[in-house]
């Protein structure tokens, strides 16, 4: 298998290339981002912005991958700000999956997605399962809804089997989330009638999906959601931060201070924090034989924990390949 | 033996403490049970005692209630506020589950919508239907409202059928009949109507038709 990782840069494409790395199916590994990996592994990895369509073509289709797995799908204020994520997001993916499908030995595309794409208009289901027809309601599921279209398609010249895993939103002490950064703050703005509840992810479940996605492809969407539920309020107590009811207009305000302290809220998590995020995750262990491992409490408290940080030296094997 | 309480109630939230003092701690460090349709275990017992001086129950036949696993207890409903919390308490004092109450009550605007969800009420998408009864949940479904005959069943819509027979969750007819204002209610469980293991391809029509029908007998029995 040779693997193509986009957005490789970022937190799960790095523990994805390190899982392969020991892999005797997986005969080479080629990255692709804007940022390079924080640890390092034998893959081969290029700095190339998702925007500069020429270049990624090229570094594509001389690797001939024969495995997509698409993670250059940046959330708003999570690593780009919401303009140069929409357009990173967009311009990244139809190059990669149009210049991966050209080389023409793909067999199998794997997706991150979110069940942002859901959406959140009145009436649509409170846990939705991936019979239900996406209808985002906020750029980013937008942005998802695009870039699932957009594989499907590609998955579709190729005859590969496309699996887009929808994850719930995924927060943890090292991961850049605007969510994660948002319930770190002090002080917590929550919806004072009826704050709901929300799921989450953690990102080495996430990674375990991607990893069974890749060696056992399936073909359609998959959620993959953390057990149980949390709401703001309660995340916020367990961090011992303080929670602030807030509703109507002062969620403007609530929103410009989370700004200015360093915590910008994008329309999607706003729209989690008003209007609740979970879904079914049942046809994860169904299909791909997963389950994720930490449920939605345990996430928070490891956001809220400080880990030891485990130092590891140079990676001598590595070095001398 | 010693009773390893703390590590048991981590596993299973049966366990937790339901004395004041350890409802408050759990409250106050925020780790308490919210579950994914926003069900709030703590408020549901705090809510309980009050449920009991509103409401006498007179309940029939609650051995058909399952322990563990989905049902969705279908019922009838003349106005249709008493209804479904009727049918919760009932549901929670035979077998400590909570309901699942579908309709409109989770959707009303304003504070009570959302205080409901805290106490089990869900919107009744057929998609929630779905996963409620994927996830191994007692689902209530009221209904079309019969304010002037009471005792007569309308009709049985069959896309929550079609979400029972996927899911292989028994149907169980439920008569709940009261007057709104009044004290007593009575709350009448009807035979299970199996949908796993049924031989050949069943129809969610024939299914509803089918329920209707034990529905209706539970209703005349209940008159005479």
């Amino acid at each position: 298998m040779r693997v193509l990782i986009t957005g490789m840069g970022g937190e799960l494409g790095t523990r994805l290339a390190n899982q392969l790395d020991t892999d005797p199916a997986v005969e080479a590994v080629f990255g692709l981002d804007i940022d390079p990996p924080r640890r390092r592994h034998r893959a081969e990895f290029h700095r190339v912005d998702p925007r500069d369509h020429e270049t990624t073509t090229r570094l594509i289709r001389g690797f001939e991958p024969t495995a997509l797995v698409h993670l250059g799908v940046y959330e708003p204020y999570a690593r780009s700000s919401p303009r140069s994520a929409v357009e990173r997001t967009a311009a990244g993916t139809l190059a990669a999956v149009s210049a991966a499908v050209d080389a023409g030995r793909l067999d199998r595309i794997v997706v991150r997605s979110g069940i942002e794409i859901y959406g959140r208009r009145r009436g649509a289901p409170a846990r939705p399962d991936e019979d239900v027809r996406p209808d985002p309601t906020s750029p980013f599921g937008r942005q998802l809804l695009h870039v699932e279209r957009v594989c499907t398609e590609g998955g579709l010249h190729a005859a590969a089997p496309v699996t887009s895993l929808r994850f719930a939103p995924l927060v943890g002490p090292s991961f850049p989330s605007p969510l994660g950064r948002y319930l770190r703050m002090p002080v917590v703005p929550f919806r004072a009638l009826g704050d709901p509840p929300f799921s989450l992810l953690h990102q080495s479940d996430a990674a375990a999906a991607l990893l069974a996605a890749l060696r056992r492809p399936v073909d359609g969407p998959v959620n993959v959601v953390g057990a149980g539920a949390v709401t703001a309020s309660q995340a916020a107590r367990v961090g011992r931060r303080l929670p602030m009811p807030t509703m109507g207009l002062g969620w403007t305000s609530a929103r410009l201070f989370s700004e200015l302290a360093g915590a910008p809220v994008p329309d999607h998590v706003h729209e989690l924090l008003t209007r609740g995020r979970v879904a079914d995750g049942s046809r994860a262990f169904e299909r791909l034989g997963v389950r994720p491992e930490r449920s939605t409490p345990e996430v928070v408290e490891d956001l809220y924990a400080w880990s030891e940080i485990v130092r590891v030296g140079p990676d001598v094997a590595g070095e001398a390949a | 033996m010693t009773v390893v309480d703390a590590e048991l109630a981590a596993l299973d939230p049966d366990l937790e403490r339901h004395d004041l003092a350890g409802i408050l701690a759990r409250r106050l460090s925020g780790r308490f049970t919210i579950d994914e349709w926003g069900l709030d275990r703590d408020l549901l017992t705090a809510v309980t005692p009050l449920v009991r001086l509103r409401w006498g129950l007179r309940i029939e036949g609650d051995s058909v209630l399952p322990e563990i696993g989905p049902a969705l207890l279908v019922h009838s409903r003349r106005v249709g506020l008493s209804e479904p919390g009727v049918l919760a308490a009932a549901v929670h004092r035979s077998t400590d589950r909570p309901l699942r109450a579908t309709g409109y009550l989770a959707s009303i605007p304003g504070p009570v919508g959302p205080f409901a969800r805290r106490l089990g009420a869900v919107p009744g998408d057929s998609a929630d239907l779905r996963s409620l009864l994927r996830a191994g949940e007692l689902v209530g479904l009221p209904l079309g409202r019969q304010v002037r005959h009471p005792f007569h069943v309308g009709p049985v819509p069959a896309a929550p059928m079609a979400a029972a027979l996927a899911a292989g969750a028994p149907i169980i007819p439920v008569a709940v009949l009261g007057v709104e204002v009044g004290r007593w209610w009575s709350v009448r469980f009807g035979a299970p109507i199996p949908t796993r293991r049924r031989r050949g391809v069943v129809d969610p029509g024939e299914l509803a038709e089918a329920v209707r029908q034990r529905l209706q007998a539970l209703l005349t029995r209940a008159r005479g």
